[in-house]
């Protein structure tokens, strides 16, 4: 007899999420957590990347501003030069 | 005091991870009872065992730490599900063996269908001693606490249950 009546098993599921629910306790999840770190990694990045950007920027801006100019004027003044023709 | 008590008693300051310990440790059980005691019907014993551990959290003020939680929260699912039948009754519906979906009848052998069955048809106070003591293990005393009866009436109704499902399952030849 135990063993027909062994015959008939259970599946059971995971209760914890809705009985939190149900009280209004619910608590996050090691997975949410993960997840929500993760996004807040990425805006960091985001944000590291739009700095370092801005700085490039800033770096590239005073080279050329402490940069000697050497310009080539081909059409100097024409005072004190002597004329060919 | 055991670990349960200690556990009630930190849900009782307000601790949810302590409650939601609580409920990964007696879940399992609550759910195979519930659903036994629903015809098989897991959804149904999914929705009794959720519905007793909000009466435990709604009762947690009150709660005696004796070492018994376990028996308290099948307690409660027994509860439930004899408040629900007599509903049920009331309303002229008298729960039947329920309708399982095709993916999970095709799931069980016949055997195990017509155990479901079998043990579906008693009466709601012997189907709960047979899935206490054969399913869950318990002793008649323990049985008897649950369900709030003298342990002589467990041991009467075991015995009814047993012998109505041996005639019942007779057909059947003894698995090898």
């Amino acid at each position: 007899m135990n063993e027909k009546l062994d015959a008939w098993t259970v599946e059971t599921v995971d209760l914890t999420a809705r009985v939190a629910a149900a009280l209004g306790t619910a608590t996050p999840s090691p997975e949410r957590e993960l997840l929500e770190e993760l996004r807040a990694l990425r805006r960091e990045l985001a944000e590291l990347r739009a700095t370092t950007a801005l700085l490039g920027d800033e770096v590239a801006r005073l080279r050329l501003a402490a940069a000697t100019p050497r310009r080539i004027v081909p059409f100097g003044p024409a005072e004190g030069l002597a004329r060919l023709s | 005091m055991d670990e349960d008590d200690a556990l009630m008693e930190r849900a009782k300051e307000g601790d949810a991870e302590a409650f939601d310990a609580i409920v990964r440790r007696h879940q399992d059980r609550l759910q195979r009872f519930a659903t036994r005691m629903a015809f098989g019907d897991a959804a149904r014993g999914a929705d009794v065992a959720v519905g007793a551990f909000l009466r435990l959290w709604e009762a947690r003020g009150t709660y005696r730490p004796q070492g018994r939680l376990g028996a308290w929260l099948l307690r409660a699912a027994y509860r439930l599900v004899v408040d629900e039948a007599r509903r049920a009754r009331t309303a002229q519906t008298l729960a039947e063996p329920v309708a399982e979906p095709p993916h999970l009848r095709i799931e069980r052998t016949a055997l195990a269908q017509a155990v479901r069955d079998a043990v579906g048809a008693l009466p709601e106070g012997q189907r709960a001693v047979l899935v206490l003591s054969h399913y869950e293990g318990l002793s008649g005393e323990a049985i008897a606490e649950i369900l709030d009866v003298p342990p002589g009436t467990v041991a009467s109704r075991k015995s009814h249950a047993l012998k109505t499902l041996r005639r019942r399952l007779a057909a059947w030849e003894d698995p090898r």
